[in-house]
């Protein structure tokens, strides 16, 4: 399919004319054998053995700490059973949704997806080092594109941005969406610094050239580490709380992209704001809005409220839906985000907590299912969803 | 009568200096609106607010670039004395990331919520440039300089007949 540099949103009949109808905005898949195996044919000279050691996954190895970079992974608040769904984890067999054959099975045709995206939380982007984020972002991005879109059509890929390194981001966003319509949008991995810095003005124009939205997640890494960015008010005790605090990076980094007036000078540019949940945003647009009139000679670039800048550059995707007990209160959520602009199905498989279309559809109002099917993607991630 | 509201068009007599727009005495007065003697022009100087009570209402005089303008001293917001704010100057709107100084002495700060008002127009300053946005306007009154007397035209909500203002 033709590259386009820029795109515009297709009409529901570009997308019924090549059979979409449902598209997930959250899929994750996983390496096959461990992450310095997998990766090392697309790294550069030298760096398998960096990455992995001399004598890798052997007793020496891990005798020898140090050898080899570990990715940077929580380890403090495990769940008490799988991370994945049980049921997919097969003794003798690759993990979950590291097979795109397999992995197309369930969504494509269990689940009746059109078009999957891929959204890898490897952690590659929270390396101290800005280079060796560079390489290993790089060599992911290698990868995705031969193991997974090279495979089947339907697959769709976020570009993993070293964002510690600015202009190799920039780089690699040039390089990989001028290449192919298969990568829609790029991947922040939520870290240290808050979005609307201006380190990230150079990634955001090239998103907006191009037609990329910024699609962010936060990641095991966060607030694990020093470059994962950290929990407001301290270490959270239990993986419940633990799981609330992941809100925190998506509040600031939506209220902070706001009032930098990152959509102000970029008005194409769109965010999608992945497992995050949507229920947490009516507050913090409003506060927004509030804090806004009340101070805005602090950001006297805002020629409109924030709740504006939101419901037209800002997207979230369903899972984790919530379940009130009075389906009214998800009526009234889904009322207050606008849901009808910015709300996107995605199912977050194959983790434990992933939702399945059917159940998402059926918690939704009628008027409502097409647009958060594929319409709102359509939208959202442009032509290159086609 | 609202700042922003049209009039008939025709000026006052001369002598009079000041006037804030060209209004008619008739049309004041037939929208219920009566002069008022609201004190002298050595009162109001620029910078500050005198608070006077006009009828049964509060309402706040200042001068900016030498004119005097009447504002009620009620936030529409929730309802705080605004006349009591901060007079100054703020940010114009700009690009991102830069700050530009202006409207010095023509801007009245909220004292609650710091919601910013254009004390000549009344309008509020956010959404500014924006004619969908809901804008917040406080109360203005029409003034006249008449001599070194302020004039100020105000509705009042009570019988004018049983005020203590004493109309002109």
């Amino acid at each position: 399919m033709a590259v386009t540099e820029s795109t515009h949103a297709p009409s529901p009949e570009d997308a019924g004319s090549v059979g979409i109808k449902l598209v997930d905005c959250d899929v994750h898949p996983a390496f096959q054998k461990a992450w310095q195996l997998d990766l090392a044919p697309y790294l550069p000279a030298g760096w398998a053995r960096k990455v992995a050691g001399e004598t890798f996954n052997t007793p020496q190895s891990v005798s020898q700490s140090g050898a080899g970079f570990l990715l940077p992974v929580n380890g403090f608040y495990p769940l008490p059973r799988t991370a994945v769904r049980q049921e997919l984890v097969r003794p003798n067999e690759p993990p979950p949704c590291s097979d795109p054959v397999t992995t197309g099975h369930d969504l494509f045709d269990k689940f009746g997806i059109d078009r999957a995206i891929l959204v890898p939380l490897v952690n590659h982007q929270h390396f101290p080092t800005p280079k060796v984020a560079e390489v290993l972002s790089v060599a992911h991005n290698s990868y995705i594109e031969e193991r997974w879109l090279a495979t089947d059509s339907r697959w769709r890929g976020l570009i993993s941005a070293p964002w510690s390194s600015p202009a190799k981001a920039v780089e690699e966003i040039e390089r990989r969406a001028s290449e192919s319509n298969q990568w829609v949008g790029i991947l922040i991995l939520s870290g240290d610094r808050v979005m609307g810095h201006d380190m990230f003005w150079p990634i955001y124009e090239v998103c907006e050239h191009y037609g990329l939205p910024v699609q962010v997640h936060v990641t095991g890494a966060y607030a694990m580490f020093h470059t994962g960015g950290s929990f407001a008010g301290g270490l959270p005790l239990h993986h419940m709380d633990y799981r609330i605090s992941f809100l925190h990076a998506d509040q600031n980094n939506l209220a902070s992209m706001v009032s930098a007036g990152v959509f102000e000078r970029f008005p194409k540019l769109k965010l999608v704001i992945a497992e995050s949940g949507f229920a947490w945003a009516p507050q913090v647009i409003w506060h927004m809005d509030t804090f806004w009139k009340g101070n805005r000679e602090d950001t006297p670039w805002l020629q409109r409220p924030p709740s504006e800048y939101v419901f037209e550059h800002v997207r979230w995707t369903t899972q984790p839906l919530i379940e009130p007990p009075k389906v009214e209160h998800l009526r009234a959520m889904l009322d207050m985000i606008s849901a009808e602009r910015t709300l996107m199905f995605s199912t977050d498989y194959p983790h434990w907590d992933a939702d399945e279309p059917d159940r998402v559809f059926r918690a939704l109002p009628e008027s409502l299912r097409e647009r958060v099917a594929y319409k709102n993607a359509l939208e959202t991630y442009g032509d290159r969803l086609l | 009568m609202k700042a922003g509201e049209q009039s008939d068009g025709r000026s006052e007599t001369a002598g009079q200096k000041n006037v804030s727009r060209a209004v008619t005495k008739d049309a004041l007065e037939r929208k219920g609106y009566r002069a008022v003697d609201a004190g002298t022009s050595a009162d109001v100087v620029e910078g500050q607010c005198k608070i006077v009570e006009l009828f049964d209402i509060e309402v706040g005089l200042f001068r900016v670039e030498g004119k005097v303008y009447a504002v009620r001293n009620y936030c529409p917001h929730h309802g705080a004395p605004i006349c009591r704010g901060q007079i100054g100057g703020t940010m114009l709107p700009s690009a991102p990331g830069e700050y530009h100084f202006g409207m010095e002495g023509r801007v009245l700060h909220c004292p609650w919520h710091h919601w910013e008002y254009d004390i000549t127009t009344g309008k509020s300053l956010f959404g500014v440039d924006r004619s969908r946005l809901v804008t917040y306007q406080v109360e203005t009154y029409e003034v006249e300089e008449r001599g070194e007397q302020i004039i100020v035209w105000v509705r009042p909500r009570r019988d004018a007949s049983s005020a203590k203002s004493p109309t002109v």
